[in-house]
Order: structure tokens, then sequence, then C-alpha cells
């Protein structure tokens, strides 16, 4: 250090530091941290606008052309046939010039990690393109800056009935998540049916037959199938190198806890009504205590993989198509993710999947959150904000079809072309998940034999499940998927078909501003204290004091803050 | 000005002037950034526009609950960190300083050198599975009847386990630093020692030690400067719920925050009280190698 010069240096940067401190915005502005409480000043301007009168074309071509600048996120596995690539002239950007008379061009595009840095950036130098995707908590900074276009109307106005249908039940949810102060001022991008992530039970069933055990259904038989498969040797090597229940230190998502906790009506990560018409957090429920209690005895029994807490999904993989494992609650993901790995290693093996064992006679219920991707914005100003909602209806017409059976669908073209060798959806610059695979139709359709309701691509699912019968492990998937007796798509459907047959997390205002503070820490807490009680290196009651803390650290606060969201929002 | 040092210097000024303006662009301009630390900053307001807070950042990390318990973990990890980083190399490069076939010395050099290029994402993958309760060093273990250690999962073991594998990785680079300093020692001392009848044990306390020190005290004040850097890269993915309590560290607790919610503010507030903390530490620790062992850098 070179003596005063060093010092003076110093002195001089915090000055203007102080300084630039002082010139900020000091005033009540509180950085529009609550999440659901900004107004948007849109509300009166959009009628205003230059969309074509009278005109309620879902489909209907923009005319003169408008030009829209947008942004994308390139994903790095996906690969499009010769020609087309993120930035040319691919299909996408064909069809809604020519179809909808909206040319795009791209500001910028980046990788898919890269974007959300990159979105900031572009938020903060207020130079925003015409439509693009942000985050929620983007989306909040958007409308309180009043950047963004209400939606609103032209939703109402140019938005196809199939997905008017669609938004009016399973992607409620997510437009709520849109919606402030009663105006719609994002289209979101769809996650489809919230419900569809539901957990169901994996199990071998070629290691219950050799056994000669039951399908579990309660909790008792559950316990006796995992003590079975951990003590008596069921892939016959003569070594005891099986688990049992196999688990993850997560309470939501697939390999997850939270189907075992499901089964004792405790609802982890999620807000449910109390009974008192208020919203209490799942994961405090008293009935969580018990859940746990079973687990700590299964783990000192053996009856859980002893290193379960420092294992992640992908180690749960490993040991299940490694041949240890053959017991876990998995979505209908796992059935390609896990399920279908199992057999290209082990072609004799067999799977069932079966609903949420339960505690008591009560069925259990299995429990989803709702989380939306992303929400598509069109920029305050634009010419035809209808142009986005076009779009929309565009890629649902394309992707999915005009109705449940797909009719003027062309996903052969426009989403898994070349069966299933590009992914042709990722490219338009407006995308959602709609509708989940309609196994029911495909379902029926092999049952009758009669695919005559089927569309294309369908008609192709429906055709190679008639063409095996599940020994081929590379289509053992699709095969299986297709048997109702064992299928977790059979499992799910009959879920969904029960009214309130899930739980769906009831709160969807996004972050609240305690929660922006807390709730990481919270979580850690949570995750931390579980994973200890299970391994048996805390007591059962530490559950409490866990509550205890839960609330004192923020919870309650937390709790106060969604409750006056679902209030206004009920 | 225009003397005769200044034009036999100035081709030297000029060379240094492009590094000087790198520096000057992308090192000091940016420091303004470090307003942000006192501001509630959202990136749709920039600088200007964010909401001044002044010290609230700050009283926010350090009332999480978890803080001091993490602040403890931090610097029991990096101090031990620290001192082994310092004795393991230089014991080695003493070590392999008496090897006399080059070839070996040369080969173990470059084996040893070779962990520090892996990142710590493959050596995680990899050291779950050595240290799994069912690995290598576990079976190792219970074949000399000893039980097995849940090295990555129990809170006694566990920061034990990231000083002891960081120091592996990082040891090579180090030696090499040290055997460099040590070829740095002028062999008649050596000579001189051997005529007055100093044994190889005296020699090394007396000549090489002594002649190794001011590399030591540099690797020693330029470390001193991480006491609250214990790893963040080898932290996040070593680590699970069962350890976080032994295992969390600022910089985890810090992402899973930032992670939760472009907490950017408070993401380089820590930035710069670790900043700060490592300021002082390292000027303490040159000022007393100045007054004590003589040692200059300007």
């Amino acid at each position: 250090m070179q003596g005063k010069k060093g010092w003076s240096a110093l002195l001089a940067v915090m000055l203007t530091a102080t300084v630039l401190g002082a010139c900020s915005d000091n005033g009540k502005d509180n950085g529009g941290t609550s999440a659901n409480t900004p107004t948007p000043s849109a509300t009166t301007t959009d009628s205003g606008e230059a969309s074509p009168a009278g005109d309620a074309d879902p489909f209907g071509k923009i005319d003169p052309p408008v030009t829209m600048t947008s942004v994308l996120a390139t994903a790095g596995w996906a690969t499009f046939p010769d020609g087309e690539t993120w930035d040319n002239d691919n299909r996408w950007t064909k069809l809604y010039r020519e179809t909808l008379g909206v040319n795009l061009k791209w500001n910028w595009m980046v990788d898919s990690t890269q974007y959300d840095n990159k979105m900031n950036v572009t938020i903060a130098s207020g130079d925003i393109p015409d439509l693009m995707l942000v985050s929620k908590k983007q989306l909040n900074q958007l409308v309180e800056a009043d950047m963004v276009e209400d939606l609103t109307d032209v939703f109402d106005r140019y938005a196809m009935p199939y997905l008017k249908e669609q938004v009016a039940e399973a992607l409620a949810p997510a437009q709520k998540m849109a919606t402030y102060d009663g105006r719609l001022m994002a289209i979101p991008q769809y996650g489809g049916d919230p419900r569809d992530s539901l957990l169901t039970l994996y199990v071998r069933s070629d290691w219950l037959q050799k056994l000669n055990l039951p399908e579990p259904k309660t909790i008792d038989e559950l316990v006796q199938v995992a003590d079975a498969f951990v003590k008596q040797d069921p892939d016959g090597n003569g070594k005891p190198d099986t688990l049992g229940l196999g688990i993850l230190s997560a309470t939501m998502g697939g390999g997850s806890m939270g189907g075992f906790l499901n089964g004792f009506h405790a609802y982890p990560d999620i807000w449910i009504e109390d009974g008192s018409g208020r919203l209490a957090y799942g994961s405090i429920a008293p009935q969580m205590k018990d859940a746990l209690a079973k687990l700590q005895q299964m783990y000192k029994d053996g009856l859980i993989d002893r290193e379960f807490g420092t294992k992640d999904y992908n180690r749960l993989k490993e040991d299940v198509v490694s041949g240890k494992l053959g017991i876990f609650y998995g979505t209908i993901s796992e059935s390609a993710l896990i399920a279908a790995d199992l057999i290209k290693n082990d072609p004799n093996a067999s799977w069932i999947a079966l609903p949420l064992p339960s505690i008591d006679g009560t069925p259990a219920k299995p429990s989803v959150g709702v989380s939306v991707g992303g929400f598509h914005v069109v920029k305050k100003g634009f010419s035809n904000p209808e142009a986005a909602v076009k779009m929309m209806n565009l890629f649902v017409r394309k992707v999915y079809g005009d109705d449940e059976l797909g009719t003027n669908g062309d996903n052969k073209q426009y989403a898994w072309v070349d069966n299933a060798k590009y992914a042709m959806h990722v490219l338009s610059p407006i995308q959602g998940y709609i509708k989940d695979y309609n196994y029911r139709l495909v379902r029926d359709a092999l049952a009758s034999g009669d695919p005559s309701a089927l569309n294309e691509s369908l008609k192709d699912t429906y055709d190679l499940v008639k063409g095996t019968d599940g020994s081929d492990p590379e289509k053992w998937q699709q095969w299986w998927i297709h048997q109702p007796a064992v299928s977790p798509f059979e499992v799910r459907d009959r879920y969904q078909l029960q009214p309130d047959g899930v739980v769906i997390d009831k709160y969807f205002g996004g972050s609240t501003k305690t929660a922006d503070e807390k709730m990481s820490t919270l979580g850690k807490m949570q995750n931390e204290a579980f994973v200890k009680i299970v391994m048996n290196a805390a007591p059962i009651d530490d559950f409490d004091s866990f509550v205890t803390n839960w609330k004192k650290l923020g919870g309650d606060q937390i709790t106060q803050e969604v409750n006056e969201w679902y209030e206004s929002n009920k | 000005m225009f003397n005769r040092k200044w034009r036999q210097e100035s081709a030297n000024h000029i060379m240094l002037l492009p590094g000087v303006l790198f520096l000057f662009l992308f090192c000091y301009i940016p420091m303004f950034g470090i307003v942000i630390s006192f501001q509630k900053y959202y990136p749709t307001k920039g600088f200007l526009k964010s909401q001044w807070v002044g010290l609230e950042n700050f009283q926010y990390i350090f009332e999480l609950p978890d803080f001091n318990r993490v602040l403890w973990n931090t610097i029991f990890i990096a101090t031990a960190k620290i001192v082994l980083h310092l004795i393991v190399p230089i014991v080695t490069a003493l070590l392999l300083n008496e090897i006399r076939s080059a070839l070996f010395k040369r080969s173990v050099q470059t084996l040893i050198y070779l962990p520090y290029f892996l990142s710590w994402v493959i050596l995680a993958g990899i050291l779950m599975d050595v240290l799994s309760l069912k690995g290598i060093v576990n079976q190792l273990l219970q074949g000399l009847g000893l039980e097995s250690v849940f090295f990555l999962g129990d809170n006694k073991w566990f920061p034990w386990t990231l000083i002891v594998s960081d120091t592996w990785k990082q040891f090579g680079f180090d030696t090499i630093i040290y055997l460099a300093a040590l070829t740095g020692i002028n062999p008649t001392l050596y000579e001189a020692a051997v005529i007055d009848g100093a044994s190889r044990w005296k020699q090394t306390l007396h000549i090489t030690l002594p002649g190794m020190a001011p590399i030591i005290v540099l690797m020693m004040t330029l470390s001193l400067g991480n006491v609250l850097n214990a790893g963040f890269d080898q932290v996040f993915n070593l680590y699970s719920p069962p350890v976080y309590e032994s295992g969390d560290i600022l910089d985890t607790m810090i992402y899973r925050i930032g992670l939760q919610d472009y907490q950017f503010s408070v993401s380089a507030a820590l930035g710069l009280f670790k900043s700060l903390v490592s300021f002082v530490l390292v000027s303490v620790s040159y000022g007393l190698a100045y007054r004590y062992a003589n040692y200059r850098i300007f």
C-alpha cells in the first residue's frame, strides 16, 4: 500500500459510491417485490390499438403484414432437418408469415442457459423486443414498469375455442398466474394440466411374483414388500445387495418421497385449504409427522438405502437399472427415463404401476404443484397485440390440433418430425404444452380394434403397439404404457377422472415479498429436518421444533401474504 | 519529464499500456457496480433507479438464521485448507528434492499435478462412488475390521472429506512452485554446511527452509485472502441435506438465495463483505511480513 495515495484513492471511490446512492430513486416505490399487487395502467389503452376492427378470426391474416421482433433461447439438445436452423427461414417463420402476416425478426438468440441473464440485461436496457418469453419475476417487473400490453381483450376475442376450453379448466392456474388485477398481461407458456405430473408407485412385478407377494395397496403391505425385497434375494444372485423402498431427499418430483407422504394424506411443498377457508402450507401439517415417523422406522429396519440422503435422481436411476432397486415413486416420465432402461438391461424383468398406498381406509390422493415455465409478453405500444394470440392459436392447431381428436393437426411437420428424430416445436417463439398425450383415445382404440378416430400420429402409436408384444426392449415403453393393467397412464387417468382426485396447489401468485427473502432458507431447513429425521439422525419430535422454527422464521409471514392473495383471488 | 530516464523507459510503459487499459476497463470501472450491494437492485431499473437501502442487504445476510453456523463452516474449512495447502506441498517438495533419479522425480511431479486439471463436477462423481458406503474405501476399512464410514453423509467426517480431497487435488500445483524455489537456493551453501558437519536434517532446517521463506511467505499471504472462499465448486457438487450442517458455506447459501429470485443485491453484498475481509487479512499479513521478515513486493 503506497501510504497516503492508496487511502485517498479508496476514499474517492467510496465518496463516488455514496453520491451515486443519493442520486438514485429514494421514493416510496418498494421495488415491486410484492407479486400480487402491481396495478397495470394499460387497462384503458389496449382497445385503442390498431387491431383489425370486428375481425375475430383466430387465424386471420394481418394485412398489411406486420414485423415483430423477438428473441429465442436455443436448446442444445434440439436438432432440425437439413436446411432449417434456429435463425434462418424455418417452417415456423414461414408459417407465421404466410398464414398470419407476421414477419418475425430475431433481435438475438442465446443458448438456453444464458437466456435468463441476457433477458435481465435486455429488460434493464429498456430496449425490449415486441414479443418475448419472460419468467414470473421478470413479468412482475415489466407489469410494474408498465412495459407490456394488456392482452385480456385480444385473448377474449381471438383465442381459438379449443384453447379457451383448456384455459377454462386444466390451464386455469397458469392463466391466473399471468393475470394481474383481473387483466391478462401475458400468454403463459402453458405447462399442461398440473395433474399430469402426479406420482404413482412403480414396482418390479417379476420380483413380486418370484417372492409370492401381493400388489401393495396399503402402507403396511408396502413395508412388507420392501422388507421382502431386501431380505429375500429377489434378484436371485445369492448376495444381499438389493434395496427396499427407493426415495430421494426431495419431497416432490419423480423418485422423491412425495408419493409416500401422500399416502399419509400429507401434501408437502404446496398450499392447501385448512378447513377454515384459509390456506396452510402442507409441509407443516401434523400428518407429515406420522409419515416421517414411518419412514424413520423403515430406515432403522434397513428397508431404505442408508445413503439415500446423499443420492440424487441419477444415482437412484443407476440403482434401478443395475437391478438393485425395485420399488419407487415416479411420474409417467419415469416409464421412459428409468423403467425402460432397466428393461434394456434385463429383458426378463417386468414392471407394474400402482396407485399410491394409503395408511388407512381413505384412498391416498397424489399432490401436485403448479408451475409455469414462462410468459409471452407483447411490448407496450405494439401495433397488433392480437398477433401473439393468433400465433399461439396456430401453434396449438399445428402441434395439437383444433380439438381432442387432433383435427387439422400436423405434428409430423411441426412437432416430432421424422419419427421423433427432430424437435420442431421448440423453434416457435410462442409455444406451450397444452395437453398431454391422449392415452384414453389410443387405449380405447386398441381395446376395440378400431383406429378410425385416431389422427395420423396417434395411429402410428396404435400400429406400433399392435405390432409388438413387449419383448423388444426398444419398443417396450410404448407397449407397456398401453397395457391398462399395469400402465402408469391408466393409474393417472383414473385419478384425473375423479373429481378432486388430485390435490393441486391452491396458490398461484408467484412469490410473495417475504417468500423472496426467506423461502430458500425455509426450504433448506425443511429438507435438512426431514432427511435427518428419516435417517434417524434426529428424533421424530424434532418435527415439532421444525414447525415452530418454520413459523417463526418467516413461515407465518408468508402464510399471511398467501392468504391475502387468496382472499382477493378466490 | 523528458529526461533520459523517461526516454529509456518509455518503450516499457507503452508496452504496458494495453494491459493497464484492459485492467482499468474491466476490473476498475466495473467496481462502480459495488453500489448494487447498497441498493435493492432490479435489472429493469438499472443502477440509477434502483432503491438505495444502505446496509440493509448486509443486515439481511447477518440475520439469516444459519449465518453463524455457515460462517463458522466457511472459516473452518477454508483455514484447514490453507494450513494443509502449505504443509503438504512443502513437505512433498522437500522429499522430491531428495530424489536422485530425474525420471522418477519428473514422473511423480506430473502424476501429482494431474488432478489439478479435473473439474469438481467430474471429481465429485468419482468421489461419490469411491467414498460411498459400498465403495472401495469402505470395503478396505471393512477388510481391516473397521466400521464403514459415511464420508459424504456424516457431519463429523464431511468437512474433512472436503479438506483432504481438495488438498489432494491442489497440492501438485503448489509443490512445483516450491520445487522451483528450492532450485534457486545456492548449492555452495549446502557444500559449506556439509564441510561444517551438518546432517541432512540440519541442512533442511537451516538452509532449505530459510531459502524458501520468501516464497512460503508469498503463498501464505496470497492464500490468506482466500479465507472466506471455502470452494463453492467443490462443496456444491458434494454436499446434500444430511450434511448441510457442517458443509454449507457462505457461497452455497447465497447461491440458493440468489437462485430463488435474482437477489443480485444480496450476492453483491456478500461478495463485497468477502472482499473486505480478504483485503484486511492480506494487508495485515503483508504488513507483518514486511516488518518481521523484511519481505517486500513494491
